[in-house]
């Protein structure tokens, strides 16, 4: 029998459970054990995520018991809210230093593409302004210094000044106000519709691409059909002939914007049902349905990421032209583009009340567009010099 | 070739009827018709009875649909509610407007594309990542915010300061047109096209370049390239002809998708020019119903993108030798 060498020590220590008040610490506080194992980033991050979000349910727990009466966007805010909070809660519990493998023989695709994301600073910068828009959409209520819909015609038309920062409009709203919860409207119907078109366009596409056949030609005729649609001229003619509210804005943006998805991952599947993966999956007798869900669209993942986070940003950019042309969120609402459009009138004397929506509409559109990037060059080998 | 020319243009067809009845039916199943919004509260229901009729609003939705489709089939688009004139004879009168300017925007953007998207990819990595935040901005610009800025910049700070570039906010021609020669009215438009030219051109080049960079970089690793400098070609000969001729080739293929964006562009760029084009009068006849102004202009924006879309193929081949069509 020898010593134990110091590489089975280590191993040995980092394979003991932890002790018990940790689990119970992470069930109360998630986010503290990874600090007390100074894993101080990520443990903070989450810490903060649980009070805060915390925090806001608490503070609007009056109107999340008053079922009914919610507007699209405070739904996209809750539901967002509550999943934050439990995956924050789930992250923290299973991920403590428990079962840490010692040092896996070859790091994964995923952790070599966070590595990458990690190295590349403008992406950061745009992840960390995209939750920065996410939270102040998210605690609008409360950053809000005035009701965004109150006329208050004794106040129109004010420059900014220290009680309205960025001013007033025509009918002496608050800027600002208006601003915040222009965020809320933009992310709800960049986030909601670019769900519904990515679902459609990665399941048809999927199919398409391994089904093939007269499968693939109607699914792809369509997809012409579609795309020789000017998106905008399709958008501008439903909207208007369906009275617009902000449902019809986001059905219509995701049931038009998915033939991009469709055509990259059928490009894909096409390859992928080549290889030696799915023939084992096909010799197995699996179903096409199950080959198609669990081993070709785990495989597409990547390429739906990145279609999807640039689409946010195409998406967000097409509600505020439908806005701006009147045919989007309708007034008091405030939208970015219908704030643009209602400061067109007083450009040459308030020009901050159309340039500072569209300047928040570019900035959070670049935040999107840079991340998406940064997520291609991560995930996409091809393009790592 | 010829053979499959035919066969794209036969295939056309379809196409373009497809979206016709898509929008047809479209205009069917919204609530509300012309006669609703012609007719104005206080004007009696028999007023909006006797306007259905006229127009054959009253007809059942397959009777309409034949209808349309028998004249369209002939080329007549039918008679336009609102304008009290054909159809074509409006759109005729926008339709110029309209190909001018996504024609001009279009060249422009390919051209200065390329050029910002080559020099991305050969440059050196500072070069490259000041251009590309700088495309990317103009990227996620909406074109409807850029007109807007230039139209603050150029049409009304401009003649305050005294600067000496100035241009017109909106309309194509200035009021002295009638009375001028050919030079001066030629002079005259390209005035008046220059910012909404130059506002649909930049964020269209901003999508080329990219597009451009990404092929570029990577047919410059391949092997073809490293033999062109081996044998000793000039560097501006192994990018600008041989590389650039290869990197190309996807580019062309993206001019299909990149019509319907630049129409998109366009019927927005009209909204904030005042510009008398296409968008305008659609966008018009959506708000008043006018159904056969709206067919007809969906038909027309679509064919445009098929045709586009042909266009497209054809230069690919012309670029790529290697593709072959049977």
């Amino acid at each position: 029998m020898t010593e134990p060498s110091p590489a089975m020590e280590r191993a040995t220590a980092v394979d003991a459970r932890p002790d018990g008040g940790r689990t119970w610490l992470a069930f109360v506080l998630p986010g503290a054990p990874q600090i007390l194992e100074k894993r101080w980033g990520l443990g903070g991050c989450v810490v903060m995520v649980w009070l805060g979000g915390l925090g806001v349910l608490g503070l609007r727990w009056r109107a999340v018991l008053d079922v009914g009466g919610y507007s699209m966007d405070e739904w996209v805010a809750l539901t967002t809210l509550v999943l934050g909070l439990v995956l924050a809660w789930g992250w923290s519990v299973t991920r403590m230093r428990t079962a840490e493998s010692p040092a896996r023989a070859e790091p994964s695709p995923w952790d070599e593409a966070r590595t990458v994301f990690g190295k590349n600073r403008l992406a950061v910068a745009g992840l960390l302004a995209i939750v920065a828009i996410y939270l102040a959409a998210l605690w609008t209520p409360y950053l809000a210094p005035y009701d965004p819909m109150a006329d208050d015609l004794t106040r129109r038309l004010m420059a900014p000044s220290g009680d309205h920062l960025l001013g007033t409009d025509e009918y002496g709203r608050d800027v600002l106000s208006r601003l915040l919860f222009g965020a809320r409207i933009s992310l709800s119907i960049g986030l909601v519709a670019v769900a519904i078109s990515v679902t459609i366009g990665t399941i048809l596409g999927a199919v398409a691409g391994y089904i093939g056949g007269w499968v693939d030609g109607l699914i792809m005729r369509l997809v012409d059909l579609v795309i020789s649609f000017p998106s905008l001229v399709l958008l501008v003619t439903v909207v208007a002939l369906f009275q617009p509210s902000l449902f019809v804005i986001i059905v219509v943006l995701g049931l038009t914007q998915w033939p991009g998805a469709t055509r990259l991952v059928r490009g894909e599947v096409l390859s992928l049902r080549e290889r030696e993966f799915v023939l084992a999956a096909r010799a197995l007798g699996f179903s096409r349905a199950r080959i198609i869900a669990r081993h070709l669209l785990p495989n597409v993942l990547a390429t739906v990421i990145v279609v999807a986070t640039l689409g946010i940003g195409q998406t967000i950019v097409l509600e505020a032209g439908l806005s701006f042309l009147g045919l989007g969120v309708q007034s008091p609402t405030p939208s970015w583009g219908t704030m643009v459009n209602d400061g067109r009138d007083h450009l040459t004397s308030e020009w901050w009340l159309s340039t500072v929506p569209g300047l928040a509409i570019v900035f959070t559109v670049l935040a999107f567009n840079v991340v998406g990037d940064g997520l291609r060059d991560a995930l996409d080998p091809r393009m790592r010099g | 070739m010829k053979a499959y020319v035919v066969r794209r243009i036969l295939l056309a067809v379809p196409m373009a009827l497809a979206v016709a009845t898509l929008v047809f039916l479209l205009v069917h199943l919204a609530p509300g018709d012309a006669a609703d919004v012609l007719v104005r509260p206080g004007v009696p229901e028999s007023v909006a009875v006797q306007i259905r009729a006229n127009y054959g609003l009253d007809q059942p939705f397959a009777v309409q649909y034949a209808r349309w489709m028998g004249s369209l089939v002939r080329g007549d688009l039918a008679y336009s509610f609102t304008h009290g004139r054909p159809v074509a004879a409006v759109l005729a009168e926008a339709l110029p407007n309209t190909l001018l300017l996504s024609a001009l925007a279009l060249l422009i953007a390919f051209g200065l594309g390329v050029l910002v998207g080559v020099v991305q990819a050969i440059k050196p990595r500072s070069t490259d990542s000041v251009l590309s935040v700088v495309v990317l901005v103009f990227y996620s610009m909406p074109e409807f915010l850029l007109g807007l800025l230039l139209i603050l910049i150029f049409a009304y700070h401009a003649p305050l300061e005294g600067w000496p570039v100035r241009f017109p906010a909106s309309g194509t021609r200035s009021p002295g047109y009638e009375v001028m020669d050919f030079g001066g009215r030629l002079a005259d438009r390209l005035y008046h096209l220059v910012l909404p030219v130059t506002t649909l051109s930049l964020v269209l080049t901003a999508g080329v370049s990219r597009y451009v960079r990404g092929s570029m970089l990577e047919v410059i690793r391949q092997d073809f390239v490293r033999t062109a400098r081996a044998k000793g070609l000039p560097e501006r000969s192994v990018i600008w002809k041989h590389a650039l001729r290869n990197a190309l080739t996807p580019v062309i293929t993206q001019l299909g998708l990149y019509l319907p964006v630049l129409f998109g562009g366009t019927v927005l760029i009209e909204a904030v020019f005042g510009w008398p084009g296409m968008g305008k009068i659609v966008v018009d006849a959506i708000g008043e119903r006018d159904q056969p102004v709206i067919l007809a202009g969906s038909l027309i924006f679509a064919l445009m993108v098929v045709l586009a879309n042909l266009v497209a193929d054809i230069l690919y081949a012309l670029v790529d030798p290697r593709i072959r069509y049977d």
